[in-house]
This record gives structure tokens, sequence and C-alpha cells, in this order.
């Protein structure tokens, strides 16, 4: 793992990638900077961090577009394959490699708060925390970025995938509020959620009886709670779809709250998608 | 050293790798032969670890590649079809990396590198990029890789594929160097290549293992039926006639309409040369060449591989005929 990290981040600095990335993090922390603390004179740093966020859209897909699907392209997939690694060190390698990377402007951005505090009075623990869930965003994003670049061997193709995730993950706070609260509402999209799980268990599996079955533990759940207690379906489907509001919960920092469940979530999220990648990557040695 | 059981690798309703078994020994250069398409490469991938199987068993020194995978992957070196290399790397910082995920210890990672440099003459490219290296250094660079870390196992597949000959030649002499120190399998559809330096052959065709054996066996085994080329002076008509009589010569042509210059077959337990001496003699038709035609490679390869693509169109052709006695049947 250790061999595959040190190559990685070799070549995000050999390449441009590396660079490209920094100076699109540097430039986009320079510009809200100097909107949000400059202009309008305001020594909060961690408003121009929650602005950042959106700069992550472009910027992650943009980082983890070739981890997976280039090394396919190039056949370079087959050595990391015949070397004696196995496939959790693959993985975890590239993505030990993409956070560090991420790392590094989340640590030029320390430097901001310090500046701000030779015009105006700095929070440092707001300001800090915000960076640090900043950065815990950017790893599960970069997870998840990982995971879409594992799906293809197209870095164009992974980019979309990767940028259409995230979107749908930003735009969450501003589709929640128009999302019904009734129970006849949540059961029909709970409903479509399990089809296109059972949907995405045919094409992993290519089994029909696989798909049903899973389908059919979900759905003869959903339907008993609707029949039985239907109101405690009421709003469950904006409260699950709020789940995956990930660059939402900077809100909180950006209040002066510290929230530790934050960050559990972010992990959580990472090792989520770490894992689909290693099955993911491990699926193609079978085709 | 390498145990191959049972290998199979289905891709839908295609069987690519159709229950292989085959034994490999120690210090031989073991040569993979088979058409295009014909399985080899999936089952190079499979041998070493890159590839899944649908079923079967690989062990190499009596690990199993799929539930003991890093350590059988010690004994193995693979250089795939394309050579797996970085291109933004130098020739130098890939093969440390190759050194470092083979765990070879740090003091001597600089003393192997530079010695599988040197065995493979890449050592004036150390510093340029990969990607400006032709492919002729690419394929060195993905061999040095294989051979890093001096694993007695080396497999290439088809390591001459788009060199030139003088580039063709020195990858030959290689695998002859390799040979001294390691257990080499090589893949190939060039048939002189695979003579040029395999002791053991394997022919494989349509996934199925069709023979295996040295190559003056394989020669041997097929030379059952012999070819007779024999030209005569004299005329062409009465020279026809008096080899028609001879016991055991059959399938007589004329080659050559002016001369008299035949061709002919007999099975080697029944030699008819003498009597054809003697007879010709008695008819004053003097001999002037009569020699065996010994059967190449490639004409072995051919056979064994027509032959199943013959008795796999039979069993299409059987089934087929089934099928439509069965659809018969119900009308």
């Amino acid at each position: 793992m250790q061999a595959l990290y040190k190559k990685e981040l070799k070549l995000y600095f050999v390449t441009i990638t590396g660079y490209v990335f920094l100076a699109f993090m540097l430039l986009s922390a320079g510009i809200y900077s100097s909107l949000v603390n400059f202009v309008y004179y305001s020594p909060c740093f961690e408003y121009t961090v929650k602005n950042m966020s959106f700069v992550l859209l472009i910027a992650i897909p943009l980082l983890t577009m070739r981890v997976f699907a280039d090394e396919k392209k190039q056949k370079t997939e087959q050595l990391l394959f015949l070397l004696p690694m196995d496939l959790k060190d693959i993985v975890l390698g590239k993505y030990l490699a993409l956070i560090t990377v991420t790392l590094v402007p989340a640590v030029i951005m320390c430097f901001y708060p310090f500046i701000l505090s030779l015009y105006g009075v700095v929070n440092y623990k707001t300001a800090f925390t915000t960076i640090l869930a900043f950065y815990f965003l950017e790893c599960a994003l970069c997870s998840i970025g990982m995971f879409a670049s594992s799906l293809t061997e197209n870095q164009l193709i992974a980019a979309v995938i990767s940028f259409g995730i995230l979107l749908v993950c930003y735009m969450i706070p501003s589709v929640k509020e128009n999302i019904s609260p009734s129970y006849a509402f949540s059961l029909k999209a709970f409903t479509v959620i399990i089809i296109i799980i059972a949907f995405i268990v045919f094409f992993a599996s290519s089994s029909i009886p696989a798909a049903i079955v899973v389908g059919v533990i979900f759905e003869i759940p959903l339907l008993i709670i609707y029949f039985k207690n239907p109101t405690w379906l009421s709003g469950k489907f904006s409260d699950f779809v709020s789940c995956f509001a990930l660059f939402d919960k900077l809100s909180s920092f950006v209040n002066g709250v510290c929230d530790i469940t934050v960050f559990i979530y972010y992990i959580t999220i990472s090792a989520l998608f770490v894992c689909f990648t290693i099955q993911s990557v491990g699926r193609r040695r079978w085709k | 050293m390498i145990e191959v059981k049972g290998l199979i690798k289905q891709y839908g309703n295609h069987r690519a790798v159709d229950n292989l078994n085959f034994t490999i020994g120690e210090n031989l250069v073991f040569g993979f032969l088979g058409p295009n398409g014909a399985g080899k490469s999936t089952t190079m991938n499979m041998i070493t670890g890159c590839l899944s199987p649908t079923d079967g068993e690989v062990l190499i020194n009596g690990h199993s590649m799929f539930d003991e995978p890093d350590e059988a992957k010690k004994y193995i070196g693979y250089l795939p079809e394309i050579p797996p290399v970085y291109e933004d790397m130098t020739p130098f910082e890939y093969l440390k990396f190759v050194g470092e995920a083979k765990k070879i210890p740090k003091l001597q990672m600089k003393e192997k590198i530079e010695s599988v440099m040197e065995e493979t003459s890449i050592e004036e490219m150390r510093n340029r990029l990969i990607k400006n290296l032709s492919k002729g250094y690419r394929q060195r660079v993905g061999i040095a890789q294989a051979i890093l870390g001096e694993p007695p196992i080396i497999i290439l597949d088809e390591p001459t594929v788009g060199l030139d000959p003088g580039q063709i030649i020195e990858i030959r002499e290689l695998i002859k160097k390799l040979r001294k120190k390691h257990t080499v399998i090589l893949s190939s559809h060039i048939l002189s290549e695979i003579s040029a330096v395999c002791d053991h052959i394997m022919i494989i065709s349509n996934g199925k293992l069709v023979a295996m054996d040295t190559a003056e066996n394989l020669v041997g085994s097929n030379d059952k039926e012999k070819h007779l080329a024999i030209e005569i002076k004299g005329d062409r008509e009465k020279a026809f006639s008096v080899l028609s009589d001879i016991d055991g010569l059959y399938d007589i042509k004329n080659q050559d309409s002016g001369n008299a210059v035949f061709s002919a077959k007999f099975v080697s337990e029944n030699d008819p040369r003498e009597q054809i001496f003697y007879r010709c003699s008695e008819n004053f038709l003097p001999i002037i060449s009569m020699n065996i035609k010994k059967s190449s490679l490639e004409e072995i390869f051919l056979s064994l591989v027509a032959g199943d693509t013959v008795n796999k169109e039979n069993e299409k052709d059987s089934n087929d005929t089934a099928d439509s006695d069965k659809k018969d049947g119900e009308n």
C-alpha cells in the first residue's frame, strides 16, 4: 500500500492534475475571501469556507476522474493486480494519496484566519473547525469520485458521474423544501427508490431472482408500515433525502457548533464508498 | 511448480478457457501456442491472478493463487500483452515502485534495479519518461518489471509483438539468458519464435489443451504417416505404373507434368524405399532423388488446431441434427 501511495502522490505532482487542483482551490479561496471578508469587512473565514464548498463540485471530479479510469485505459490495472497487493491495499493506497493532495489547500487555508486577524477579531475556533469539517467533506467527496472513476475507463464519463452525484447532494437542501410530507407520497417515493435498488442489484449480479428478493425484502416492511401506521411515514422521505445532503452539514460549523456527529457522518460516507470501490474494482477481475 | 487444475473461464455463453489441466516443472522454457482468441492471454491472466476464473484452481509452488494470492504472486513475474507501464514515470522510478510493491529490501533496491536494467539494456533510458520511449524499449521496461526481484517463474505474453526483427532477436536472446535461472512461460502465435526458444510446447485451441510435449516429440507423434518425394529419370508414365505396384505406397501424385517427380505417402512401419530402389533398377529407371519430407511445427499446429475446429463443427452439426430430429419427432 505504501508503494502505491508514494507512486500516486508523486504522479499527482509529476502530471498537471495536482497543480491544477491546488491552483483551482487556492484561486477560489482567494476570490471568495476577497469577496466575503474584504469587500464586506467580515473577519469570519468560516463563511468563505462554506461558500467554497460549491467549488468542490468541479474540483473533486477533476481530481478523482483519473484514479481508476486511467489505470484501466492504460492497462496498468493489470500490474496492480499482479503485484503482491490485495484489493484493499490498492484502493486504500489510492484513496490516501487523494486525501493527502486535498490536505494541501486545506492546510494553506489555515493561514487565512491569521491574515484576517490583522484587520479584525477572528474566532479561530469556529474558523479552524469549519476548515477541518471542510477537509472531512473533501475526503467524503473524494471517496465518491474515486468510486465513480472505478466504474468506467473513460475519465470524462467518470468526471460526469461524480459531478452528477455531487450536484444531487448539493441541491438536496433546496429540493427537500418542496418534498410533500404526506405519507402517500413517502410510500411512492420509497417504492421508486426500492425499484432503483433492485435494478442496481440486477445489473451487479445479473440475477433476476436476487433483484426480486431484494425488492421484496424492502417493500414488504414498507407496505406493512403503510397499512398499520401510515402517519409514521409522513415526512420520512424528506428525512431520508436529507441524509445525503453532504454539503449542508457544514452549516452547523459556520454557526459555531462543533458537531462531532458530522465528522462521524463524513467518515462513514468515506468508508462506505471506499468499500463500494473495492467491490467495483474486484468485480472487474471477474469480467 | 505451476499446477493448473480444471481451469474454466466463462464469459456469458462463451467459454474462453475450457477445463485446462497441466503442470509445469522447474527451469524450462515453456511455449504456449495457439491461434488468436484461443484463450492464451485469459489463461495467463488467471495463472497470474489478474483475472478470476469461473472454476478451477492454480497452485504456484503449492500456494493457491486464489486463496493465498500474496504468497503465490511472490513467485511470479508477468509481462502482459500490453506492457503495464506508467507513461509519466521514468523507467527507474517505475522499477522502484514495482520493487517497493514486491517488498524488495531498501538496501538491495538500487542494486537489483541496476541489475535488471543492465539485463534488459535500458540503462541509457533510465531518466527518460516512458511515454517518450519506443515500443521496443517499453517492452523491455515491461520485461524488467517482470524479472525484478528474481521471481522463479516468468510469464511473458507475446513479448515480441510489434517489434522489429533486430529487437525480436534481442528479446529472444534475453529469454535464453533467463532460462538459466527461471522457468519461463512464453505465449505466442508465431511458431518460429516458440520453436526457437522453447523446450516444451503446449498448444491450445478454443480454450482447450490440444497437445503438450517437447517440440521433437510433437513432430514425431504426428509423423506416423511419412511424405516421400521421388524424382526419377525416364518415362513418366512407366515410372508411375512402377510406383503404383509397390506395396505400402499410396496417394501417389505427379508433381510436375514434364519430369517424373512424384509425391507419395507411406506408413512409417512399412517403409517401401528399398523396394522402390530395386523395382526402379529392374525397370532401368534411375532414381535422381528420394527423400522423406519432415513435417514442420507449422503443419503439426495447423493439423491439431484444424482437427479441433473440425471436431467442434462435427459436434455442432450432430447437435443441430439431434435438435432437428427432436423437432421432427415432436411434429
